[in-house]
């Protein structure tokens, strides 16, 4: 199982990484969607990208959007990792074509379950 | 703080520690013996102990006193689709079989046994709701029954917090099945005219004697003796239709089951139990 961790918060990268880690996936991570999008269409693969909403250059929703819009990356979950708990933002990640959107802090036991959702399986 | 209430309970943190582990498998850490004044301080009103020492020798006698400090201590896990292995399994399989059993009569009736706040049972009702549009119009009846009143109120006004919604349900399910409401999520009506919760005693007959298809008592037996968990199962199998299914914790499933109630079966590591005649 392989993520790309996408957070310009150094800390929450770390934190993602560490309990990714943990879960049993190989981690990558970039600071900022414009460098995440640049390091996939070098051909880079991942089963599941962790994406902050509020980034500068490209927010997460819009990297969203980038990557839906190429079907190479289709098999790839969209999971957004954000503060952001407005509803309107929550739909628009969505509609954008997140496969979930999971709210800050970043919670052991929680972050797992959403996993789950999507159909990770762990020891 | 009372410092002669709180030197007696760290006095006696070692015994209510030994009490928990062996009653109830729970380990206690030994920083949480600081959050112990707090958390038996009703109980010590409730059964008129003036000490935790009191209280234990209480406990060691009366089961209900027992149960009660347990609970305590007992870290609230639920979360909706806890265990999604269980839910996906009851989407492709038991579903259809029992809606197939219930088609003549257009009901299904389900039972979640100590219900807590509600999310089994709603996690139950989205499930059916998504997966099965034909039983919409149906008469659909999902219980969930629990000891403690504040949870069956909790439970039945539908409101969880946003951290409550984070746990386990899925995005998409949280927008179609629940609507915004003072900073939380309240459940929509489509699902809560299905899911009613009520206080009652799961070692008791039904006071309405209703008849469950399928009955979810998941991480309940673990709290009892070996001799209470077969009466409680027993008193299950009573409340099944013959042929309906009991689903147990994915940590209980090792135990003993009465074989003239229920027949084990198996599917990868999915385990429940079919109420025989």
């Amino acid at each position: 199982m392989k993520a790309l961790v996408i957070d310009d918060s150094r800390a929450t990268r770390r934190l993602i990484r560490r309990l990714l880690t943990k879960f049993g996936f190989e981690v990558h991570d970039e600071p900022l969607a414009t460098t995440s999008l640049a390091h996939l269409k070098e051909g880079h693969e991942y089963d599941i990208a962790l994406v902050d909403v509020n980034m500068p250059e490209m927010n997460g929703i819009e990297f969203v959007r980038e990557v839906r819009s190429d079907p190479k990356w289709d098999q790839m979950f969209l999971f957004m990792v954000t503060s952001d708990s407005s509803e309107g933002r929550m739909m628009e990640a969505m509609e954008a074509g997140a496969d979930e959107y999971f709210l800050k802090p970043v919670h052991e036991q929680a972050l797992k379950g959403k996993l789950e959702l999507l159909g990770f399986e762990f020891e | 703080m009372n410092l002669n209430n709180q030197n007696e309970h760290s006095a006696n943190f070692p015994h209510l520690k030994k009490f928990l582990e062996v009653h109830a498998g729970i380990v206690l850490k030994d920083h949480q013996q600081y959050h112990v004044e707090r958390k038996v301080g009703p109980l010590l009103e409730e059964f008129k102990c003036t000490s935790l020492h009191a209280l234990l020798g209480v406990a060691g006698r009366n089961p209900i006193t027992m149960k009660k400090l347990i609970a305590l201590f007992t870290i609230n896990e639920t979360s909706f689709f806890r265990d999604i292995k269980v839910f996906n399994y009851l989407k492709k399989h038991l579903f259809p079989s029992l809606i197939e059993q219930r088609e003549r009569y257009k009901s299904l009736s389900i039972l979640s046994a100590a219900s807590s706040a509600g999310q089994e049972a709603y996690s139950l009702g989205m499930s059916l709701y998504d997966s099965f549009p034909s039983i919409h119009d149906w008469n659909i009846s999902i219980t969930g029954i629990d000891i403690d009143l504040n949870m069956v109120e909790k439970a039945n006004k539908g409101w969880y917090t946003q951290l409550e919604v984070q746990r386990g349900l899925p995005t998409r399910s949280l927008f179609k099945h629940f609507t915004r409401e003072n900073r939380g999520y309240v459940v929509k009506p489509h699902l809560k005219k299905w899911i009613h919760f009520r206080q009652g005693n799961l070692f008791k007959p039904d006071v309405a004697n209703r008849k469950y298809s399928l009955i979810c008592l998941r991480n309940v037996l673990i709290y009892f003796s070996d001799e209470d968990q077969a009466k409680l199962l027993r008193s299950m199998r009573g409340r099944l239709h013959n042929g309906g299914i009991l689903l147990l914790g994915a940590s209980e499933i090792g135990r003993q089951i009465p074989t003239d109630c229920f027949e084990r079966k198996q599917e990868g590591n999915i385990v429940w139990y079919q109420a025989i005649n």
